[in-house]
């Protein structure tokens, strides 16, 4: 007699049968793809049940049907509007490298970009390639790691400073409906100085499913900036998983602005493993509709001296959504540390939700750290003071919005993205606004 | 001008406002004076078109319109004016934006165009020197960290530079030290004119000895209940609240 599969063993191995056909065309990485099924045989796919992803409902990502990824010609003018002016740009339509749209001849100083698919196939004699992210942290981290199939690869020798920013755009094509497991990785060399930008966005409707695992290291004394800018179209998946390590006096600062997709959760892992190394994280979502954004992240303080930041902001309207858990972990010893966290909620809307999770695990006993939420609606004394100087509604509930989000723009001292940024925003903004006045009339 | 006529508010179901009438002409200043609890601000902020205030009965009648057919940024574009008694700080708005964007609503509502950044910059200095004003003030957010006489000035500056006809000053002297009454008292002067009017709300005779009001009416429990020329003022200074019987008598 055939036995039953529970919808829970189903989805394990319908992901495993796509593994096991697909096997052989999958670039290198053997023995971490076959580890990492093990792993995932024994995790599962994460659920409500599972502490971390308790906010953030799954279910319908997992009963969904998806392609694989296949090569699709785009249209170079139909990036134009996305593109970061003076940027380097690197292009995958559907989880494919284009070098057709790519432009990387500018990316100075002995620099080494490469796909990840052409970098794993390198390394076969290497096999095992040394990971940093943790494949047990959640079954979408095993299933990235049995499932990559390409990603961007760069490498920065010491004492560089790339001075125009790399842009990396992940585009979901038209009509698409992939299912693609990314892996990016990054690491910046001694003293060297960066600035990354990834950019999700979709091309007329599609319905895909993005899952990116990224990996970052910074050598003693490098600097990166990274904005991660998630503007998916609302019938998209997007789970990203970051993990990045930290040696001494190195500096990351981290920008996500999320807008798009169905569910979103943007993971961030940051190990401040040097002395004198800092980061600063920062998020923004702009959600409505039914839309789920889910900003998780852990700083783990594993030595002394280091400084973290942490500011996550949500506007929410109608019914969306979001998440926010934060953890600061301050091991034995690590002294000195500075950590905060602060996380704010305005709702534009009664049926809209925010909840915010802060943990601190702390210790050591010589430690500056705190951590706050709030969640609340627009001042109405500010707004009718706004009015009153002939200023109308709409104007008035976007400076409003605007400033509510300044202080997370305030340190994007790069011009063109802080340009870039702004402008979208306020034209986020606009459409709600927009919308608003056209559900009155 | 301004016709308010048999004006009866209530606030969450509390009658604060029972039959105010009042006429106020072109050019005339007129000074409303009253206890706590008498319904001035409530007046100022029914006129200006604040949310939560119930017209249960009567008219206010602005250059010939219903007001109260008016939204709030509508009455401001209209030439109406509020200089707030407690100024809201706006944290993440810059001062220069807001007084920009407030300046073109206002034009676009009277159908001019925008004002260009350079003539902005130029205009918003020369009234702030006017005022005594620090224009670096303006960098700040609105009204964050400002003291007590910077904000009471930033009002006058945003009255003069909107140019309204007619203005309700809210308490306008409270917190404030001599030397920034005076400033904040030669900055509203200075806008008098014959074609605009304004309405002084105040709980002390002591700003009307810097703005001399053509008229002085006394609200009490919601009702004017006497009206004079700047000698009643002084009545009310020297007899207090509790002598307005014999002052009625009178």
């Amino acid at each position: 007699m055939q036995s039953v599969q529970s919808p829970k063993d189903h989805n394990i191995s319908s992901f495993l049968a796509r593994y096991n056909a697909r096997r052989d065309e999958l670039p290198g990485a053997r023995n971490l793809r076959e580890k990492a099924v093990k792993v995932f045989q024994d995790i599962g796919l994460p659920s409500r049940k599972t502490e971390t992803w308790k906010y953030s409902d799954l279910r319908h990502l997992y009963l969904s049907d998806f392609d694989l990824p296949t090569v699709r010609k785009v249209n170079s003018e139909l990036l134009a509007p996305f593109i970061l002016e003076g940027a380097n740009i690197i292009v995958f339509v559907d989880g494919i490298f284009s070098s057709a749209l790519s432009k990387t001849d500018g990316i100075e100083g002995r620099t080494e970009f490469q796909t990840l698919s052409n970098f794993l196939k390198a390394e076969k004699k290497r096999d095992p390639w040394y990971s940093i992210t943790d494949i047990k942290r959640a079954g979408l981290t095993a299933l990235n790691t049995f499932l990559m199939h390409d990603g961007m690869v760069l490498q920065i020798p010491s004492n560089v400073t790339i001075k125009n920013p790399i842009q990396v755009i992940f585009l979901n094509s038209e009509n698409s409906s992939v299912e693609t497991h990314l892996r990016n990785l990054i690491t910046i060399g001694e003293n060297s100085t960066a600035t990354i930008m990834q950019s999700y966005i979709t091309l007329g409707i599609s319905t895909s499913f993005c899952n990116v695992v990224t990996e970052v290291t910074l050598a003693k004394g490098a600097n990166l900036r990274q904005i991660i800018h998630q503007d998916l179209g609302e019938t998209n998946w997007n789970i990203g998983q970051t993990t990045v390590q930290l040696e001494e006096n190195a500096h990351f600062d981290n920008f996500v602005l999320s807008s798009g997709a169905r569910k979103a959760r943007s993971e961030i892992c940051v190990k401040l493993n040097g002395k004198e190394a800092n980061c600063s994280l920062k998020g923004l979502a702009l959600v409505r509709g039914n839309q789920h954004c889910d900003n998780t992240t852990e700083v783990i303080h594993n030595t002394s001296n280091c400084r973290s930041s942490q500011l996550y902001k949500n506007v929410l309207d109608n019914k969306s959504r979001t998440v926010f858990q934060g953890r600061i972990f301050v091991a034995p010893d690590s002294q000195k540390t500075e950590a905060f966290q602060m996380s704010r909620n305005l709702l534009l809307s009664r049926g809209a939700q925010a909840d915010s999770k802060p943990e601190l695990i702390i210790h050591a006993d010589d430690v500056k750290c705190s951590h706050g939420a709030a969640v609340g609606d627009l001042d109405q004394n500010a707004l009718f003071y706004l009015k009153s100087r002939g200023i109308d509604p709409q104007t008035a509930h976007i400076m409003m919005v605007e400033a509510f989000v300044s202080d997370l723009m305030e340190p994007l001292c790069d011009d063109e993205i802080k340009t870039h940024l702004e402008g979208f925003i306020t034209s986020w903004l606009l459409n709600v606004e927009t919308e608003k006045m056209q559900g009155v009339a | 001008m301004l016709l308010i006529n048999n004006l009866h508010v209530t606030v969450q179901g509390k009658k604060i406002l029972n039959g105010v009438n009042l006429e106020i002409a072109a050019g005339e200043v007129h000074a409303v004076m009253g206890p706590n609890g008498s319904g001035k601000s409530t007046l100022s902020y029914v006129l200006s078109g604040r949310d939560g205030y119930e017209i249960t009965d009567g008219e206010i009648v602005f250059n010939g319109k219903n007001l109260l057919d008016f939204d709030v940024h509508e009455r401001a574009g209209e030439g109406v004016f509020l200089a707030f008694q407690y100024p809201v700080e706006i944290p993440g708005v810059s001062s220069m934006n807001f007084l920009r964007t407030s300046l073109n609503s206002i034009r676009a509502y009277r159908g001019e165009e925008p004002i260009s950044a350079v003539d902005f910059l130029k205009l918003v200095r020369k009234k702030a020197e006017t005022l005594g004003m620090d224009d670096k003030l303006l960098q700040r957010n609105v009204n964050v960290g400002f003291s007590g006489g910077e904000k009471k000035r930033h009002e006058v500056l945003q009255m003069s530079l909107l140019n309204p006809k007619f203005a309700v000053l809210d308490e306008t002297d409270s917190g404030l030290d001599i030397d920034a009454l005076k400033a904040v008292a030669d900055g509203v002067n200075a806008l008098r004119s014959p074609d605009r009017s304004s309405l002084v709300i105040t709980h002390y005779q002591r700003l009307l000895g810097y703005i001399i009001p053509d008229y002085v009416h006394v609200l009490s429990e919601g009702k004017i209940v006497a009206s004079g020329d700047k000698e009643l003022a002084l009545d009310l200074e020297k007899k207090g609240y509790s002598g307005l019987n014999q002052i009625q008598a009178a």
